[in-house]
C-alpha cells in the first residue's frame, strides 16, 4: 500500500460500496411489483403519514418510483471506473446516496445494515472526493474506519455481556429460522455443541475488540481482517446477508489506511 | 490546513460522535429516523430474531366466520434460491414483514385502534389485493403467525385482523 494515496484508497472503498449499491438497487428492481399501490410498499398507504409535497407525491408514485433504484445503478456504475475524474466520481457517489435516501423516505423498509454502510460510504466519500483535499480524504478514511468500529463494537459489546451468546443458544436460535438460517448449518451446530460455543464466543470477542485492531501492526491486523472476510462470507452463505460483504469488507482498506496513519507510516 | 478543511473534519467528527451516541438510544435521538446515514448497529444483538413471522390471508362468507373455515394463503411467497449468498431480494420482503409485525405488536400493546394504523393497513392492503384476484364478494382477514423455523414447523397465531369486506381498505 506504500504507493497508494488516500485518494486511491477512497476510490477503492467507494467502488466496493458502489457494487453493494448496484446489487441492492437491482434487488429493488426485481421486487418492483411490491412497490405498486396494492402491495407491501404501497405509496398510497405510506403517504397517509404526514402531508407529502406535490413533488414527493409525483416522484414516489408507482411506476415513477422505480426511477430511484435505476438512477442509483446509473450513478453507481461509473464509480467502478478508476479513470473517472475525482469531481465527477464525487457527484456520482453523492447522487447514488441521495437515490437510496429517497427510496428510504418513501417508506420502503426492507433495507439492512449493509445498505446503510454503503450509503454512508457513498455520501461521506463522495463529499471528500468533491473537495479534492488530501487532508479531508485522510479524515474521510479515518471516519469510515471509525464507523466500522461502531458497527462491530456495538453488537460485540451486547453479545460479549450476554451469556447465551457464549453457550451458543443465540446463534442456534438464529440458524433455525427460515429467514436467516439454514437447516444444514443448524444441524451442524446442534450436533457439535462445542462449535456453537466457539462460533458464538468467537464472534462476540472478535467484534468487541475491533477498535484495538487499529493500533496493531499490519502482520497482526491483516489476519484479523481475514477473520472478518470469513465472517461476512459465511453470513452471506448461511444467513443470506449478501450486501454486507461488499460494503463491510469493502471498507477494510480504510481500516488498513487508518492503522498505518496511526503508526505514522503515512501522512 | 485551511479553515474549510477544519470545518470538514469537524463535521465528520460530529457525525461519528452522533453515531456513537445513537447506539445508546438516548431519548432525544431514539425517535429520529436518519435513514441509515446514522446507523443503528445492533445486528442481531443482544437478542437476535429467533422466530419467523409470516402473514396469511383467508376468505370468509360472513364477517364472524370461524378461523378454521378459511384456507389460509401466505401474502408473500418467496422462492428458495441457490444464489442467496449473492442475490437475495426476497429477504428484504421478510425483513419488512418482521418490521411491520414488530410495529403491529407495539401498537396493539399500546391499545391502538388497529385498523387505523399504518402497519395494519399495509398488511390488509396486500391481503385485499390477493382476495380481489380470487373472489369478488365476502370478507377477508389476515393473521400473523410465528414459528421457530426448522425446530418447530407448527405456527402459532399472534395476531388476527378484523374481517373486512373484500374491496374495502
Amino acid at each position: 500500500m506504500s504507493d497508494w494515496t488516500a485518494y486511491d484508497v477512497m476510490r477503492l472503498v467507494i467502488a466496493f460500496s458502489a457494487i453493494a449499491s448496484i446489487v441492492g438497487s437491482l434487488e429493488w428492481v426485481r421486487l418492483r411489483r411490491h412497490l405498486q399501490d396494492e402491495q407491501l410498499f404501497s405509496w398510497r398507504i405510506q403517504s397517509v403519514v404526514g402531508t407529502p409535497s406535490f413533488a414527493l407525491n409525483y416522484v414516489f408514485a408507482y411506476p415513477r418510483c422505480l426511477m430511484l433504484p435505476i438512477l442509483q445503478i446509473l450513478f453507481s456504475l461509473p464509480l467502478l471506473v478508476p479513470a473517472m475524474p475525482a469531481t465527477a466520481a464525487g457527484v456520482s457517489a453523492i447522487c447514488a446516496a441521495l437515490c437510496a435516501f429517497l427510496l428510504s423516505i418513501r417508506g420502503v423498509d426492507g433495507f439492512n445494515g449493509g445498505d446503510a454502510m454503503a450509503k454512508l460510504v457513498l455520501l461521506s466519500g463522495g463529499v471528500c472526493l468533491l473537495t479534492g483535499s488530501a487532508a479531508l480524504m485522510n479524515a474521510g478514511l479515518v471516519f469510515l474506519a471509525g464507523q466500522l468500529v461502531i458497527a462491530y463494537s456495538t453488537p460485540g459489546f451486547c453479545r460479549i455481556l450476554d451469556r447465551d451468546w457464549h453457550t451458543g443458544k443465540r446463534i442456534m436460535g438464529v440458524l433455525r429460522t427460515e429467514t436467516f438460517g439454514r437447516p444444514w448449518a443448524w444441524q451442524l451446530l446442534r450436533s457439535h455443541p462445542w462449535l456453537a460455543h466457539a462460533v458464538g464466543s468467537g464472534i462476540a470477542i472478535w467484534e468487541t475488540f475491533f477498535a484495538v485492531y487499529l493500533f496493531l501492526p499490519l502482520e497482526l491486523l491483516l489476519p484479523l481482517l481475514l477473520i472478518g472476510v470469513a465472517f461476512h462470507t459465511s453470513n452471506a452463505v448461511v444467513m443470506g446477508l449478501n450486501i454486507f460483504p461488499w460494503s463491510f469488507i469493502g471498507t477494510y482498506p480504510a481500516v488498513v489506511w487508518t492503522a498505518l496513519f496511526i503508526r505514522g507510516a503515512i501522512w | 490546513m485551511t479553515d474549510f478543511e477544519w470545518l470538514g473534519i469537524a463535521i465528520l467528527a460530529i457525525w461519528w460522535l452522533v453515531t456513537v451516541a445513537f447506539q445508546f438510544e438516548p431519548p432525544g435521538l431514539r425517535t429520529i429516523n436518519f435513514h441509515g446515514f446514522v446507523p443503528s448497529c445492533r445486528f442481531f444483538a443482544p437478542r437476535p430474531v429467533v422466530t419467523d413471522a409470516r402473514v396469511y390471508y383467508g376468505h370468509f362468507a360472513e364477517p364472524d366466520g370461524p378461523l378454521g373455515e378459511a384456507i389460509w394463503q401466505p401474502i408473500i411467497v418467496t422462492p428458495e434460491s441457490p444464489a442467496r449468498p449473492l442475490w437475495n431480494p426476497h429477504q428484504r420482503l421478510h425483513k419488512s414483514i418482521q418490521t411491520i409485525v414488530r410495529q403491529l405488536g407495539r401498537l396493539e400493546a399500546k391499545g391502538a385502534r388497529m385498523p387505523l394504523t399504518i402497519p395494519y393497513l399495509r398488511l390488509l392492503n396486500v391481503a385485499q389485493e390477493h382476495s380481489r384476484a380470487a373472489c369478488s364478494e365476502g370478507y377477508v382477514r389476515f393473521i400473523v403467525t410465528r414459528h421457530r423455523g426448522v425446530e418447530e414447523p407448527g405456527r402459532y397465531i399472534v395476531f388476527v385482523s378484523e374481517a373486512h369486506r373484500i374491496g374495502d381498505v
